[in-house]
């Protein structure tokens, strides 16, 4: 949580090549409580972006996933806006 | 992670924890850390509640506890929302205060914008006839001396 990330917007474009973010600053967990790391993660619907729009690799979608719905469950992060 | 219904006193919520660490103690669990978010806004309406307190507890709980401890929690009334989850053994955590410290400060917008530009261009030798015109809104004679200073160097250099 305490770590400092750098998220690039337009990942696919910018880059020769897709690198995952949490793979390059070594964050092993993403935390639900962790909601400036979450909220790249969502469009201006509170949905859960897409892996083409986010630029993850698959293991990582999948515990940003998890990690969004666990926040929503909390009501710290809203389903739609 | 608990979410309790936001009329709840600050002393009644004491009293929660309390007794919730002893019905843990009771049945081989312990707290290892608590950590108060305060009263917070819900990002959605829970029943007729707009807002909750919220508590992250840290703990450590025998395996065959966990369904007791549902079914504790989901009995209690004053208990909106709960959230139990599994966390690694080296998990880390920061405080919510001090994750609020931590936070940069928005920042106060730089007023070196105009003139910076206006030197730049000094700087090219180009466009005199427009550092002129932009004179005439700001300081004039302070950007006069500043633009004589420049072209000065720009000799020097060239």
């Amino acid at each position: 949580m305490s770590t400092k990330i750098i998220f690039s917007t337009n990942q696919k474009h910018s880059l020769g090549k897709r690198r995952c973010t949490f793979c390059t600053n070594q964050m092993a967990e993403i935390d639900y409580k962790d909601l400036g790391t979450i909220k790249h993660f969502m469009d201006g619907f509170r949905r859960i972006k897409n892996r083409y729009y986010t630029g993850v690799c698959l293991a990582h979608q999948k515990k940003i996933a998890n990690a969004i719905k666990r926040a929503r469950h909390v009501a710290l992060v809203p389903f739609t806006n | 992670m608990l979410v309790y219904q936001p009329d709840l006193l600050e002393s009644a919520k004491d009293k929660k924890l309390r007794d919730f660490e002893k019905f843990l103690e009771e049945n081989g669990g312990k707290i290892k850390m608590k950590d108060d978010w305060g009263k917070r806004k819900l990002a959605y309406r829970i029943g007729k509640h707009d807002a909750g307190i919220y508590v992250v507890l840290n703990l450590v709980l025998p395996p065959s506890f966990n369904k007791e401890l549902d079914e504790h929690m989901r009995i209690d009334k004053d208990i909106v929302r709960y959230l139990l989850t599994a966390v690694a053994d080296d998990y880390n955590y920061t405080k919510f205060e001090e994750e609020k410290k931590m936070e940069p400060k928005p920042e106060v917008p730089s007023m070196a914008r105009k003139p910076s530009s206006v030197s730049h261009k000094a700087s090219t030798g180009t466009a005199t006839t427009d550092v002129k015109d932009k004179g005439k809104k700001a300081d004039a004679e302070s950007l006069d001396t500043k633009l004589g200073k420049l072209l000065e160097g720009g000799d020097l250099n060239m």
